[in-house]
């Protein structure tokens, strides 16, 4: 039983490229939102926070665009079950960065309204008019947040045909964005209108939206490494495939029953079939036919290993709500 | 274009009288007249009966402005700052260079002038942004005639 050599079926790979191309675009135009947001920053704590934010989403598309490399090389001696592993680890480090970093500004932020903190925002000069800073951190926002949404709802569809939740999970951060920067721009209207405590606050529900993004992807990712049963990309249901598969085997006049076991390892699934023979004459044989039908089933199925038992073991139950 | 659109979008914002002060500083000043805290640092600030040197000459020619007047209170640089930091007094001058230590307490204002490896501000209470921008706005205008302030405060 080998291994794919090659990790997407011909059609997604133009998927693949699309979405590599869209993350080098979102790498490059956060770094341009990044400098600007960064000459606007001025005292405002909502925009240090908006700041911060930009900075973090940097990590999805690079964890991204390294672990597309990483991902594809052949497993060997060392690695026998190859490097697909890579695109969880990525999208971990990156979830708890984002945890840390939203706490801190959560905690920053609160701190700011518990002392009073009134942030003073003064002017500069823009192309020899003296201008209040204010004005100008309200289109360097848009200009940070604009794009993201609409990088962010690109990349949604390619995450779900390509079953990426390192993409996903960067697609729906971006496509969140526009909260951000409302409140934000909220924030900078509050100090034109004299709320000092306006700042503090937006900047506040910025953090604790990081911090909630923070949560959730660590615990998808977690989930994910703890190798839960397989779900669809953003985890709102169980993935049939499963049950397919036993189904499959099920309808093949050797097999009495079958039961599955899958895990995800990055974007496609490993895992053991097990499988009660009816009748044991060609066993091989038909074990290696049932396979090709297995990989012809469904792209994700990447590395299953079929194997003939007498019984199931307790622990093999039906997994619940995999029959849909 | 979109230069001159932004441009506009905030010359139309700064007319609606924006930004307002937290604590309305600028319409007190205004009507009740300015608190000045003076740390005696020639030629920027020389103490005395009646205050001079280049802060101070920029001062009183801003409360002309404001058609109000000054209220001097002489100090140590800390005692300047400290009332500043209480809410005490409306801006403080004394040659404060931008990079003050006591920044996180008081808010300088961007620099009104550079000299050498100088940059000269003056320092205001936190958040009362409509004030800064009053200020900011009267010493960029007066820009050009410090240079010869300074000379007539360094001669003498």
């Amino acid at each position: 039983m080998s291994t794919h050599e090659a990790e997407l079926p011909p059609g997604k790979e133009a998927f693949q490229r699309k979405a590599i191309r869209l993350e080098v675009i979102s790498l490059v135009y956060l770094a341009s939102a990044i400098v600007l947001l960064y000459f606007t920053l001025g005292n405002s704590q909502a925009m240090k926070v908006a700041w911060v934010e930009d900075i973090l989403s940097l990590i999805p598309p690079m964890a991204f665009l390294i672990s597309a490399r990483v991902r594809d090389r052949k497993s060997n001696r060392m690695f026998p079950y190859g490097y697909h592993r890579a695109t969880s680890i990525a999208y971990l480090c990156g979830s708890l960065a984002l945890l840390a970093f939203g706490l801190f500004l959560l905690g920053d932020s609160l701190l700011k309204l518990i002392t009073l903190e009134h942030p003073s925002i003064g002017t500069v000069v823009l192309f020899g008019n003296q201008i209040w800073l204010g004005w100008l951190m309200i289109p360097a926002l848009l200009y940070s947040g604009i794009p993201m949404v609409i990088l962010g709802r690109m990349k949604l569809p390619l995450a779900r045909s390509l079953h990426d939740k390192a993409l996903y999970a960067d697609a729906e951060m971006m496509f969140a964005d526009w909260k951000s920067v409302i409140a934000a721009i909220a924030g900078v209207i509050g100090i034109a209108l004299g709320l000092w405590w306006a700042d503090a606050a937006a900047a506040s529900v910025i953090s604790i939206d990081i911090v909630r993004d923070g949560v959730s992807n660590v615990r998808q990712v977690t989930r994910d490494l703890m190798d839960h049963v397989p779900t669809s990309v953003d985890h709102s249901a169980i993935d049939p495939l499963p049950s397919r598969v036993e189904n499959e085997l099920r309808g093949l006049p050797w097999v009495r029953d079958a039961r599955a076991r899958l895990r995800e390892e990055g974007h496609v699934y490993f895992g053991e079939v097990f499988v009660i023979p009816a009748s044991r004459g060609e066993l091989l044989e038909n074990i290696e036919r049932a396979h090709e039908k297995l990989r012809a089933l469904d792209w994700r199925l990447h590395d299953v290993v079929i194997a003939p038992v007498k019984e199931f073991h307790d622990e093999l139950q039906e997994i619940e709500g995999s029959s849909g | 274009m979109v230069k001159r659109a932004l441009v506009a979008l905030a010359l139309l914002l700064t007319a609606c009288d924006l930004p307002r002060d937290p604590e309305h500083t600028l319409e007190r000043v205004e009507v009740a007249g300015m608190r000045v805290g003076i740390a005696p640092r020639p030629p920027w600030a020389i103490g005395g009966e009646e205050p001079s040197g280049v802060e101070a000459d920029l001062v009183r020619a801003f409360a002309r402005d404001l058609g109000t007047d000054v209220r001097w209170k002489s100090g140590s640089a800390s005692d300047v700052l400290e009332s500043i930091e209480l809410g005490n007094l409306d801006l403080a001058i004394g040659g404060f260079t931008a990079d003050n230590p006591w920044s996180s307490r008081v808010s300088f204002i961007q620099p009104y002038y550079v000299l050498g490896d100088d940059q000269h501000v003056m320092a205001v209470p936190h958040g009362e942004n409509a004030w800064i921008v009053r200020l900011e706005r009267f010493l960029r205008s007066r820009l050009g005639q410090i240079p010869r302030l300074l000379r007539e405060h360094t001669s003498r």
